[in-house]
Protein backbone atom coordinates (compact mmCIF):
# COMPACT_ATOMS: atom_id res chain seq x y z
CA UNK A 1 0.00 0.00 0.00
CA UNK A 2 1.49 3.36 -0.74
CA UNK A 3 0.11 5.05 2.82
CA UNK A 4 2.41 2.13 4.57
CA UNK A 5 5.59 2.60 1.72
CA UNK A 6 8.62 3.14 3.76
CA UNK A 7 11.01 5.89 2.46
CA UNK A 8 13.82 4.12 1.68
CA UNK A 9 11.26 1.55 -0.92
CA UNK A 10 10.91 5.08 -2.35
CA UNK A 11 14.21 5.58 -2.68
CA UNK A 12 15.40 2.51 -4.12
CA UNK A 13 13.34 3.21 -7.49
CA UNK A 14 15.31 6.43 -7.62
CA UNK A 15 18.48 5.15 -8.74
CA UNK A 16 16.56 2.08 -10.42
CA UNK A 17 19.79 1.54 -12.65
CA UNK A 18 22.52 0.19 -10.19
CA UNK A 19 19.93 -1.58 -8.20
CA UNK A 20 18.97 -5.66 -8.16
CA UNK A 21 15.97 -6.18 -10.53
CA UNK A 22 14.84 -8.54 -8.10
CA UNK A 23 14.41 -6.14 -4.97
CA UNK A 24 13.40 -3.50 -6.62
CA UNK A 25 10.40 -5.93 -8.03
CA UNK A 26 9.57 -6.88 -4.77
CA UNK A 27 9.27 -3.27 -3.07
CA UNK A 28 6.69 -2.62 -6.94
CA UNK A 29 4.80 -5.42 -5.87
CA UNK A 30 4.43 -4.43 -2.48
CA UNK A 31 3.83 -1.58 -3.23
CA UNK A 32 1.21 -2.04 -6.46
CA UNK A 33 0.11 -5.56 -6.49
CA UNK A 34 -3.26 -4.14 -4.16
CA UNK A 35 -4.14 -1.47 -6.61
CA UNK A 36 -3.77 -3.21 -9.79
CA UNK A 37 -5.45 -6.55 -8.21
CA UNK A 38 -8.33 -3.76 -7.40
CA UNK A 39 -8.31 -1.76 -10.69
CA UNK A 40 -9.20 -4.97 -12.53
CA UNK A 41 -11.80 -6.43 -9.97
CA UNK A 42 -13.28 -2.89 -10.41
CA UNK A 43 -13.14 -3.24 -14.29
CA UNK A 44 -14.59 -6.51 -13.74
CA UNK A 45 -11.80 -8.66 -15.33
CA UNK A 46 -12.11 -12.19 -14.61
CA UNK A 47 -9.80 -13.93 -12.23
CA UNK A 48 -8.25 -10.61 -11.21
CA UNK A 49 -5.67 -12.61 -9.13
CA UNK A 50 -4.33 -15.02 -12.00
CA UNK A 51 -4.44 -10.93 -13.94
CA UNK A 52 -2.07 -9.25 -11.42
CA UNK A 53 0.38 -11.86 -11.38
CA UNK A 54 0.18 -12.02 -14.88
CA UNK A 55 0.99 -8.07 -14.84
CA UNK A 56 3.82 -8.30 -12.43
CA UNK A 57 5.30 -11.07 -14.95
CA UNK A 58 4.74 -8.70 -17.90
CA UNK A 59 6.46 -5.96 -16.06
CA UNK A 60 9.75 -8.16 -14.55
CA UNK A 61 11.60 -7.89 -17.62
CA UNK A 62 11.04 -4.43 -18.57
CA UNK A 63 12.64 -3.42 -15.32
CA UNK A 64 16.20 -2.70 -16.02
CA UNK A 65 15.18 0.09 -18.60
CA UNK A 66 12.56 1.84 -16.32
CA UNK A 67 12.75 5.24 -16.02
CA UNK A 68 10.76 7.80 -14.12
CA UNK A 69 11.12 5.97 -10.24
CA UNK A 70 7.99 4.66 -8.75
CA UNK A 71 5.73 7.06 -10.52
CA UNK A 72 7.04 5.63 -13.74
CA UNK A 73 7.03 2.36 -12.42
CA UNK A 74 3.18 2.48 -11.70
CA UNK A 75 2.63 4.52 -14.82
CA UNK A 76 4.06 1.06 -16.43
CA UNK A 77 2.32 -1.43 -14.25
CA UNK A 78 -1.22 0.05 -15.04
CA UNK A 79 -0.06 0.34 -18.42
CA UNK A 80 0.19 -3.27 -18.76
CA UNK A 81 -2.91 -3.83 -16.34
CA UNK A 82 -4.92 -1.50 -18.69
CA UNK A 83 -3.46 -3.28 -21.72
CA UNK A 84 -4.55 -7.23 -20.26
CA UNK A 85 -7.82 -5.64 -19.54
CA UNK A 86 -8.46 -4.27 -22.84
CA UNK A 87 -7.49 -7.79 -24.34
CA UNK A 88 -10.06 -9.49 -21.89
CA UNK A 89 -12.84 -7.39 -23.07
CA UNK A 90 -12.03 -8.21 -26.35
CA UNK A 91 -11.63 -11.85 -25.99
CA UNK A 92 -14.66 -11.76 -24.06
CA UNK A 93 -16.29 -9.80 -27.63
CA UNK A 94 -15.14 -12.91 -29.25
CA UNK A 95 -16.61 -15.45 -26.94
CA UNK A 96 -19.96 -16.60 -27.42
CA UNK A 97 -22.53 -15.34 -24.69
CA UNK A 98 -22.88 -17.21 -21.71
CA UNK A 99 -25.65 -16.61 -19.12
CA UNK A 100 -23.66 -16.34 -16.00
CA UNK A 101 -24.72 -18.44 -12.73
CA UNK A 102 -26.76 -16.07 -10.16
CA UNK A 103 -27.10 -17.67 -7.06
CA UNK A 104 -29.78 -15.33 -6.30
CA UNK A 105 -32.27 -16.65 -8.37
CA UNK A 106 -31.57 -20.18 -7.56
CA UNK A 107 -33.97 -21.49 -5.23
CA UNK A 108 -32.46 -25.09 -4.29
CA UNK A 109 -30.36 -22.37 -2.09
CA UNK A 110 -30.18 -20.12 0.73
CA UNK A 111 -28.28 -16.91 1.49
CA UNK A 112 -25.13 -17.97 3.62
CA UNK A 113 -23.68 -15.65 6.25
CA UNK A 114 -20.73 -15.76 4.65
CA UNK A 115 -22.18 -14.54 1.41
CA UNK A 116 -23.28 -11.63 3.28
CA UNK A 117 -20.45 -10.57 4.58
CA UNK A 118 -19.09 -11.10 0.87
CA UNK A 119 -21.67 -8.93 -0.24
CA UNK A 120 -19.59 -5.93 0.33
CA UNK A 121 -17.18 -6.28 -1.52
CA UNK A 122 -19.02 -7.83 -4.63
CA UNK A 123 -20.99 -4.88 -4.20
CA UNK A 124 -17.78 -2.24 -4.61
CA UNK A 125 -17.25 -4.27 -7.75
CA UNK A 126 -20.59 -3.54 -9.41
CA UNK A 127 -20.13 -0.02 -8.19
CA UNK A 128 -19.04 1.02 -11.36
CA UNK A 129 -22.01 -0.88 -13.57
CA UNK A 130 -23.72 0.48 -15.41
CA UNK A 131 -21.18 3.26 -16.79
CA UNK A 132 -19.65 3.56 -19.91
CA UNK A 133 -16.60 1.75 -20.48
CA UNK A 134 -14.62 4.96 -20.42
CA UNK A 135 -16.12 6.27 -17.65
CA UNK A 136 -15.39 3.29 -15.86
CA UNK A 137 -11.68 2.99 -16.84
CA UNK A 138 -11.38 6.55 -15.85
CA UNK A 139 -12.79 6.48 -12.25
CA UNK A 140 -10.88 2.93 -11.92
CA UNK A 141 -7.54 4.45 -12.90
CA UNK A 142 -8.16 7.63 -10.83
CA UNK A 143 -9.38 5.88 -7.63
CA UNK A 144 -8.59 2.82 -7.64
CA UNK A 145 -4.69 3.39 -8.77
CA UNK A 146 -4.56 5.95 -7.96
CA UNK A 147 -2.62 7.47 -10.86
CA UNK A 148 -2.46 11.53 -11.77
CA UNK A 149 -4.40 12.80 -14.83
CA UNK A 150 -1.06 12.65 -16.32
CA UNK A 151 -0.81 9.07 -16.35
CA UNK A 152 -4.18 8.33 -17.02
CA UNK A 153 -3.55 9.89 -19.80
CA UNK A 154 -0.51 8.53 -21.11
CA UNK A 155 -1.92 5.19 -20.36
CA UNK A 156 -5.39 5.85 -22.10
CA UNK A 157 -3.76 7.64 -24.72
CA UNK A 158 -6.08 10.97 -24.82
CA UNK A 159 -5.35 14.03 -23.94
CA UNK A 160 -5.66 15.57 -20.35
CA UNK A 161 -8.27 17.96 -20.93
CA UNK A 162 -9.99 14.66 -22.36
CA UNK A 163 -9.10 12.85 -19.33
CA UNK A 164 -10.40 15.88 -16.81
CA UNK A 165 -13.96 16.26 -18.46
CA UNK A 166 -14.46 11.98 -19.04
CA UNK A 167 -13.74 11.97 -15.33
CA UNK A 168 -16.41 14.79 -14.69
CA UNK A 169 -18.77 13.00 -16.86
CA UNK A 170 -18.11 9.78 -15.27
CA UNK A 171 -18.84 11.18 -11.50
CA UNK A 172 -21.52 13.31 -12.72
CA UNK A 173 -23.21 9.21 -13.96
CA UNK A 174 -21.54 7.97 -10.57
CA UNK A 175 -23.53 9.89 -9.21
CA UNK A 176 -27.05 9.57 -10.88
CA UNK A 177 -26.40 5.87 -10.96
CA UNK A 178 -26.39 5.79 -6.77
CA UNK A 179 -29.08 7.97 -7.16
CA UNK A 180 -30.89 5.79 -8.57
CA UNK A 181 -29.70 2.57 -6.71
CA UNK A 182 -30.33 4.31 -3.43
CA UNK A 183 -34.07 4.77 -4.24
CA UNK A 184 -34.42 1.26 -5.71
CA UNK A 185 -32.93 -0.21 -2.51
CA UNK A 186 -35.31 2.24 -0.04
CA UNK A 187 -38.01 0.79 -2.34
CA UNK B 1 -14.70 -0.59 3.85
CA UNK B 2 -13.43 3.14 4.19
CA UNK B 3 -11.83 3.09 7.36
CA UNK B 4 -8.88 1.17 5.86
CA UNK B 5 -8.03 4.12 3.48
CA UNK B 6 -5.04 6.11 4.84
CA UNK B 7 -5.59 10.19 5.15
CA UNK B 8 -4.05 10.48 2.15
CA UNK B 9 -5.95 8.71 0.04
CA UNK B 10 -9.22 10.37 1.14
CA UNK B 11 -7.90 13.64 0.08
CA UNK B 12 -7.35 12.23 -3.30
CA UNK B 13 -10.97 11.29 -3.57
CA UNK B 14 -11.75 15.10 -2.11
CA UNK B 15 -9.29 16.51 -4.93
CA UNK B 16 -11.16 14.42 -7.42
CA UNK B 17 -14.65 15.56 -6.57
CA UNK B 18 -13.11 19.13 -6.56
CA UNK B 19 -11.86 18.63 -9.80
CA UNK B 20 -15.57 17.27 -11.13
CA UNK B 21 -16.87 20.65 -9.28
CA UNK B 22 -18.64 18.24 -6.99
CA UNK B 23 -16.99 19.17 -3.43
CA UNK B 24 -18.40 18.31 -0.48
CA UNK B 25 -20.86 15.42 -2.18
CA UNK B 26 -22.09 13.50 0.53
CA UNK B 27 -23.33 10.88 -1.81
CA UNK B 28 -20.86 10.06 -3.68
CA UNK B 29 -18.09 10.57 -1.36
CA UNK B 30 -18.31 6.80 0.24
CA UNK B 31 -19.11 5.52 -2.92
CA UNK B 32 -15.63 6.48 -4.19
CA UNK B 33 -14.04 5.81 -0.89
CA UNK B 34 -15.21 1.97 -1.49
CA UNK B 35 -14.44 1.82 -4.79
CA UNK B 36 -11.12 3.07 -3.45
CA UNK B 37 -10.87 0.32 -0.96
CA UNK B 38 -10.93 -2.35 -3.85
CA UNK B 39 -6.70 -1.41 -4.02
CA UNK B 40 -6.11 -2.17 -0.07
CA UNK B 41 -5.64 -6.08 -0.09
CA UNK B 42 -2.83 -7.32 -1.84
CA UNK B 43 -3.14 -10.98 -3.12
CA UNK B 44 -0.65 -13.55 -2.12
CA UNK B 45 2.44 -13.64 -4.79
CA UNK B 46 2.04 -17.01 -6.84
CA UNK B 47 5.60 -19.16 -6.76
CA UNK B 48 6.99 -17.69 -9.77
CA UNK B 49 6.78 -13.93 -8.92
CA UNK B 50 8.38 -15.34 -5.61
CA UNK B 51 11.06 -16.94 -7.07
CA UNK B 52 11.42 -13.59 -8.78
CA UNK B 53 11.29 -11.83 -5.59
CA UNK B 54 13.42 -14.17 -3.65
CA UNK B 55 16.30 -13.28 -6.11
CA UNK B 56 18.96 -11.73 -4.09
CA UNK B 57 16.70 -11.48 -0.93
CA UNK B 58 17.60 -15.06 0.04
CA UNK B 59 20.80 -16.80 -1.22
CA UNK B 60 22.52 -14.41 -3.69
CA UNK B 61 23.84 -14.64 -7.18
CA UNK B 62 23.17 -18.17 -7.61
CA UNK B 63 19.88 -18.68 -6.79
CA UNK B 64 18.51 -15.25 -8.40
CA UNK B 65 20.82 -16.58 -11.42
CA UNK B 66 18.96 -20.20 -11.20
CA UNK B 67 15.73 -17.57 -10.61
CA UNK B 68 16.45 -15.47 -13.64
CA UNK B 69 16.95 -18.39 -16.16
CA UNK B 70 13.98 -20.47 -15.00
CA UNK B 71 11.50 -17.65 -15.06
CA UNK B 72 12.73 -15.42 -17.44
CA UNK B 73 12.11 -16.96 -20.70
CA UNK B 74 8.50 -18.02 -19.57
CA UNK B 75 8.03 -14.27 -18.67
CA UNK B 76 9.27 -12.98 -22.04
CA UNK B 77 7.16 -15.78 -24.06
CA UNK B 78 4.06 -14.44 -21.97
CA UNK B 79 3.95 -10.88 -23.08
CA UNK B 80 4.85 -11.39 -26.69
CA UNK B 81 1.94 -14.28 -26.56
CA UNK B 82 -0.90 -12.00 -25.32
CA UNK B 83 0.17 -8.34 -25.45
CA UNK B 84 -3.02 -8.02 -28.30
CA UNK B 85 -3.43 -4.22 -27.25
CA UNK B 86 0.10 -3.25 -28.57
CA UNK B 87 -0.27 -5.65 -31.65
CA UNK B 88 -3.63 -4.03 -32.36
CA UNK B 89 -2.52 -0.33 -32.30
CA UNK B 90 0.66 -1.63 -34.63
CA UNK B 91 -1.96 -3.04 -36.78
CA UNK B 92 -3.85 0.06 -36.94
CA UNK B 93 -1.05 2.17 -37.67
CA UNK B 94 -0.49 -0.46 -41.11
CA UNK B 95 -3.94 0.29 -42.34
CA UNK B 96 -2.95 4.13 -41.98
CA UNK B 97 -0.04 3.67 -43.79
CA UNK B 98 -1.65 1.40 -46.29
CA UNK B 99 -4.47 3.38 -47.07
CA UNK B 100 -1.73 6.66 -47.85
CA UNK B 101 0.02 4.51 -49.61
CA UNK B 102 -2.63 3.47 -51.81
CA UNK B 103 -4.44 6.68 -51.93
CA UNK B 104 -0.54 8.14 -53.08
CA UNK B 105 -0.38 5.53 -56.11
CA UNK B 106 -3.53 5.75 -57.00
CA UNK B 107 -2.82 9.77 -57.75
CA UNK B 108 0.65 8.75 -59.03
CA UNK B 109 -1.03 6.86 -61.81
CA UNK B 110 -3.75 9.06 -62.26
CA UNK B 111 -1.36 11.79 -63.14
CA UNK B 112 0.44 9.38 -65.93
CA UNK B 113 -2.71 8.54 -67.14
CA UNK B 114 -3.52 11.99 -67.95
CA UNK B 115 -0.09 13.26 -69.34
CA UNK B 116 0.22 10.00 -71.67
CA UNK B 117 -3.36 11.43 -73.16
CA UNK B 118 -2.21 13.08 -76.51
CA UNK B 119 -5.21 15.52 -76.05
CA UNK B 120 -3.77 16.50 -73.11
CA UNK B 121 -0.16 17.10 -73.92
CA UNK B 122 -1.35 18.99 -76.42
CA UNK B 123 -3.59 21.09 -74.57
CA UNK B 124 -0.56 21.47 -72.45
CA UNK B 125 1.92 22.47 -75.20
CA UNK B 126 -0.62 24.55 -77.14
CA UNK B 127 -0.91 26.65 -73.20
CA UNK B 128 2.95 26.28 -72.91
CA UNK B 129 3.49 27.93 -76.10
CA UNK B 130 0.92 30.28 -75.44
CA UNK B 131 2.59 31.34 -71.67
CA UNK B 132 6.15 31.71 -73.52
CA UNK B 133 4.67 33.87 -76.91
CA UNK B 134 2.92 35.93 -73.88
CA UNK B 135 6.23 36.37 -72.17
CA UNK B 136 8.24 36.69 -75.18
CA UNK B 137 5.89 39.05 -76.97
CA UNK B 138 5.50 41.40 -74.35
CA UNK B 139 9.69 42.10 -74.37
CA UNK B 140 9.87 40.31 -78.10
CA UNK B 141 11.81 43.75 -79.81
CA UNK B 142 14.12 44.76 -77.83
CA UNK B 143 15.11 41.17 -76.89
CA UNK B 144 15.39 40.00 -80.07
CA UNK B 145 17.28 43.32 -81.30
CA UNK B 146 19.74 42.58 -78.00
CA UNK B 147 19.58 38.84 -79.13
CA UNK B 148 21.01 39.76 -82.56
CA UNK B 149 22.49 42.88 -82.03
CA UNK B 150 25.47 41.55 -80.08
CA UNK B 151 26.88 39.25 -83.13
CA UNK B 152 27.47 42.26 -85.17
CA UNK B 153 30.62 44.02 -84.05
CA UNK B 154 31.07 45.67 -80.74
CA UNK B 155 31.80 49.05 -81.62
CA UNK B 156 27.86 49.26 -82.98
CA UNK B 157 26.32 47.95 -79.97
CA UNK B 158 25.99 51.60 -77.85
CA UNK B 159 24.58 52.99 -81.42
CA UNK B 160 22.45 50.42 -81.81
CA UNK B 161 20.57 49.68 -78.92
CA UNK B 162 18.87 53.38 -78.27
CA UNK B 163 18.06 52.77 -82.88
CA UNK B 164 16.77 49.58 -81.92
CA UNK B 165 14.13 51.03 -79.18
CA UNK B 166 13.05 53.11 -82.05
CA UNK B 167 12.73 51.36 -85.21
CA UNK B 168 9.76 53.40 -86.89
CA UNK B 169 11.86 56.29 -87.10
CA UNK B 170 13.93 55.62 -90.29
CA UNK B 171 15.49 58.95 -89.68
CA UNK B 172 17.30 58.06 -86.70
CA UNK B 173 19.21 54.34 -87.63
CA UNK B 174 21.20 55.47 -90.24
CA UNK B 175 22.75 58.60 -88.58
CA UNK B 176 23.17 56.24 -85.06
CA UNK B 177 24.92 53.83 -86.82
CA UNK B 178 26.87 55.13 -89.22
CA UNK B 179 28.12 57.57 -86.23
CA UNK B 180 28.87 54.47 -84.42
CA UNK B 181 30.77 52.86 -87.34
CA UNK B 182 32.39 56.17 -89.41
CA UNK B 183 32.79 58.84 -86.48
CA UNK B 184 34.72 61.45 -88.87
CA UNK B 185 33.45 60.08 -92.56
CA UNK B 186 29.61 60.15 -91.62
CA UNK B 187 28.81 63.23 -89.76
CA UNK B 188 28.58 65.25 -93.40
CA UNK B 189 27.04 62.68 -94.98
CA UNK B 190 24.00 61.96 -92.44
CA UNK B 191 22.43 65.45 -93.21
CA UNK B 192 22.13 64.67 -96.83
CA UNK B 193 20.75 61.18 -96.14
CA UNK B 194 18.17 62.69 -93.83
CA UNK B 195 16.90 65.08 -95.95
CA UNK B 196 16.61 62.69 -99.05
CA UNK B 197 14.70 60.32 -97.21
CA UNK B 198 12.36 62.99 -95.59
CA UNK B 199 11.85 64.28 -99.29
CA UNK B 200 11.17 60.79 -100.49
CA UNK B 201 8.85 59.99 -97.89
CA UNK B 202 6.85 63.47 -99.07
CA UNK B 203 6.76 62.45 -102.37
CA UNK B 204 4.22 59.60 -102.93
CA UNK B 205 5.12 58.18 -106.33
CA UNK B 206 8.27 56.69 -105.92
CA UNK B 207 9.17 54.07 -103.23
CA UNK B 208 11.57 54.47 -100.37
CA UNK B 209 13.88 51.87 -100.42
CA UNK B 210 15.03 52.44 -103.58
CA UNK B 211 17.26 55.97 -102.53
CA UNK B 212 17.99 54.34 -98.73
CA UNK B 213 19.77 51.18 -100.11
CA UNK B 214 21.81 52.81 -102.55
CA UNK B 215 23.35 55.54 -99.51
CA UNK B 216 22.97 53.07 -96.97
CA UNK B 217 25.49 50.65 -98.64
CA UNK B 218 28.05 53.51 -99.22
CA UNK B 219 28.21 54.35 -96.05
CA UNK B 220 27.74 51.92 -93.69
CA UNK B 221 29.20 48.18 -93.67
CA UNK B 222 27.07 45.51 -94.17
CA UNK B 223 25.86 44.14 -91.14
CA UNK B 224 24.59 47.71 -90.47
CA UNK B 225 22.56 47.59 -93.89
CA UNK B 226 21.19 44.55 -92.74
CA UNK B 227 19.68 46.17 -90.07
CA UNK B 228 18.93 48.99 -91.32
CA UNK B 229 16.72 47.63 -94.47
CA UNK B 230 14.46 46.20 -92.25
CA UNK B 231 12.87 49.70 -90.72
CA UNK B 232 13.30 51.55 -93.51
CA UNK B 233 11.24 48.95 -95.63
CA UNK B 234 8.60 48.66 -93.18
CA UNK B 235 7.56 52.02 -93.38
CA UNK B 236 8.00 53.37 -96.42
CA UNK B 237 5.66 50.50 -98.53
CA UNK B 238 2.82 51.44 -95.42
CA UNK B 239 3.08 55.25 -96.64
CA UNK B 240 3.73 54.94 -100.24
CA UNK B 241 0.65 52.53 -101.40
CA UNK B 242 -1.53 54.32 -98.65
CA UNK B 243 -1.76 58.27 -100.49
CA UNK B 244 -1.97 56.27 -104.51
CA UNK B 245 -4.85 53.70 -103.33
CA UNK B 246 -7.22 56.01 -101.18
CA UNK B 247 -7.77 58.73 -103.28
CA UNK B 248 -8.07 55.90 -106.17
CA UNK B 249 -10.85 54.53 -104.15
CA UNK B 250 -13.48 57.23 -103.56
CA UNK B 251 -12.60 59.38 -107.06
CA UNK B 252 -14.73 56.81 -109.28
Amino acid sequence: MPDTLAQEEIDIFDDAAGTDPAALFGVAYRTFAGPVLGYLKARGVDDPEAVTQDVFLAFFPKISGLSGGLQGAKSLLFSIAHARMVDHYRRLERRPQLTPYDPLEDSRSTPSAEDHAVELNGAAEALLEGLSGEHQEVLALRVVADLSIEQVAGIMGKSEGAIKQLQRRALHNLKAQTLKRNQANHE
Amino acid sequence: MSDTAGPRRDGAVDQLLLEAELGGDSQLRPVLLELQALGTVAPEPSAELLALMAGTNVSGAVASRAAATASVPAVEASPAAHDELAARRRAKRRITLTTFSVAVSLGAGGAVAAASDQGFRESFTQLNHAVTSFITGSAGAPAGDQARQPVTPVPTVPGTVPAGTAPGDPASIPADPAAAAHPTATPPSVPPAAAETAGQQTSPGRPGEVPASETLPGAVPGQIANGLGKPAEVPVPSQVPLPGTLPAVPLP
